[in-house]
């Protein structure tokens, strides 16, 4: 586009001083120019009262907009949810799978108490990995089939994943207590704190290999130990990670892994795949 | 409401090279966008894809710079002020079939920050700019093919962004779509910058003010598309004027 609005008629047109055959030549113009509509903008924010006439004119014109369909009230509350809840398809899957390992975990260990001859104690051990599952359900991008999208949005980093860990470890801590009331385990926090751990653990190599590749790395992690722990541990007593001497270390650990989460937050920008696209 | 902003250079690329391991996929690629529908035109593997993942901020080149609204994209902030401003449509998007369009499109709403008391309101827009109003709550799963591609353009644009890329967006669209969608293309060129992607030379004849023709992670053709349809030597075949253009620029590429 050559001709512009000149700026003495872009003010002319601001300030009602120009005639109707003018006007309409200069609407016509602004109906295909960002450029002029840009200044016109600018001219106009110089007038109050244009200003507030424009506001309230788009106040009322939104007000007379009819509710189509179920549209919901834009709150707070409403973007937790709908943030929290979109998570992958996975997320069912997840939330049936761990309620099913940990009543057989808490069931097994409740027939076999783990007191009694040295049958491993399968709610303590199963416990912990599944909220790193969770985690990955819910946010590893090889799960996700908008995660390509989500990734170029500035809400769809650091902040989604650390909401949908929130509630992946809350609910699963809630399965997890409820079990271990039931089969008589005995004080959940030692793996309740662990559970957390693994979890900001899985968050910090994230930043490095992608929560996906992650999880599958400390959930392996934890595997191993337990069963070392568990094979080291006298015949009667509760592997080491799992007492509540151990507690402690786990917190520790906790902390630290946090500590990287936020040094390293920049990393949760770009998405870091964990399968080839 | 928004207030219209002067916006220096949508979209400014400096001597871009995204290598996979041995494979070059963007060589050294310049390029510069303003507001307008520019057509990204290329035979599969050229490297357009390559290019709006970079331009989307998914990935990160592997040298060369790229600057979005005249942001520094290292700088998260500046960023996170792009994002917000950033709309893009992949060519492979899946799609939550368990989710109503409303509430697909209001996912994305509220993951590119749109101010709370804006979200229904700009949720709405964007499903009756893509035509699916009347099925707005219908679950995704009860879509053919070519309204979730118009489900996907509602998301792109339900935050009035203002550098928006289309990659391959008129796959699964009937002809009938594709002429409503090109519309749409021109209205929100008219002050965005609106790149599409595509290896279909009549998606750009129809929509787009400027072509760039990429081959090889090159550019190697930029004008309108008049000037592509002009470049054609009379010895190449194809359908159209801009096709035997096409051709013809795309054999001297490979050749030199
Ligand atoms: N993630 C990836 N890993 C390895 N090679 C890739 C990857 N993405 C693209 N390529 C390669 O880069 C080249 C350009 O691909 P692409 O950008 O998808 O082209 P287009 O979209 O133009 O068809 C191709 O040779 C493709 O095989
Ligand atoms: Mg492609
Ligand atoms: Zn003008």
């Amino acid at each position: 586009m050559t001709w512009h609005v000149p700026a003495d008629t872009v003010r002319a047109y601001v300030h009602g001083r120009i005639a109707d055959a003018d006007a309409w030549s200069v609407e016509a113009h602004l109906s295909s120019c960002e450029q002029c509509r840009a200044e016109l903008a600018a001219e106009a924010s110089h007038v109050p009262a244009l200003m507030a006439d424009v506001d309230s004119r788009w106040s009322a014109v939104a007000a007379d907009l009819p509710a189509q369909g179920r549209v919901r009230r834009g709150t707070v509350w409403r973007e937790l949810v709908v943030l929290v809840t979109a998570g992958p398809a996975a997320r069912w899957a997840w939330l049936t799978a761990s309620l099913a390992v940990l009543a057989l975990a808490a069931g097994v260990g409740a027939i076999t108490p783990m007191t009694g001859g040295g049958e491993l104690p399968l709610l303590g051990m199963v416990a912990p990995l599944v909220p790193i599952l969770g985690v990955a359900a819910s946010y590893g991008s090889g799960l996700d089939d908008a995660h390509e999208v989500i990734a170029s949005t500035p809400g769809g980093g650091l902040r989604l994943l650390l909401m949908r860990s929130v509630t992946v470890l809350a609910a699963s801590s809630v399965i997890a207590v409820a079990a271990g009331l039931f089969s008589g385990y005995g004080s959940p926090v030692p793996w309740l704190l662990a559970s957390l751990a693994l979890v900001m653990l899985t968050l910090a190599f994230g930043s490095l290999l992608g929560v996906g590749r992650a999880a599958a790395a400390v959930g392996g992690g934890w595997a191993v130990a337990v069963t070392v722990a568990t094979l080291d541990a006298p015949a009667d007593a509760i592997p080491s990670l799992l007492t509540v001497e151990f507690a402690p270390v786990w917190l520790v650990l906790a902390v630290v892994a946090a500590l990287v989460v936020t040094v390293r937050r920049d990393a949760f920008d770009h998405i870091i795949l964990t399968t080839r696209h | 409401m928004s207030t219209p902003t002067v916006i220096g250079t949508h979209v400014e690329v400096r001597d871009l090279v995204v290598r996979f391991g041995k494979r070059t996929a963007l060589d050294g690629l310049d390029l510069t966008l303003d507001t307008g529908v520019h057509g990204l035109l290329g035979p599969n593997g050229a490297g357009k894809t390559t290019l709006m993942r970079l331009l989307a901020t998914v990935a990160k080149p592997t040298s060369g710079t790229v600057s979005l609204l005249d942001h520094d994209l290292r700088d998260h902030r500046q960023l996170r002020r792009v994002r917000r401003r950033l709309g893009y449509l992949p060519q492979h998007f899946g799609y939550y079939p368990r989710f109503t369009v409303r509430e697909f499109v209001e996912y994305f709403a509220w993951l590119k920050e749109v101010p709370a008391d804006r979200v229904p309101t700009a949720v709405d827009r964007a499903i009756e700019r893509v035509g699916l109003l009347d099925r707005a709550d219908d679950k995704l799963k009860k879509l053919s093919g070519g309204m979730l591609r118009r489900a996907g353009i509602a998301q792109a644009i339900v935050n009035d962004p203002d550098i928006l890329l289309f990659d391959e967006p008129t796959a699964g669209l009937d002809p009938e779509q594709r002429v409503e969608f090109r519309e749409l293309l021109r209205a929100i060129g008219v002050d965005a910058c609106v790149l599409v992607a595509t290896h279909l030379v009549e998606d750009v004849t129809a929509a787009c003010t400027d072509v760039t023709l990429v081959n090889g992670g090159r550019s190697v053709f930029r004008g309108t598309p008049e000037e592509l349809a002009a470049a054609a030597d009379d010895s190449v075949g194809g359908d159209s004027p801009i096709e035997r253009g096409y051709t013809t620029v795309l054999r001297a590429a490979r050749q030199g």
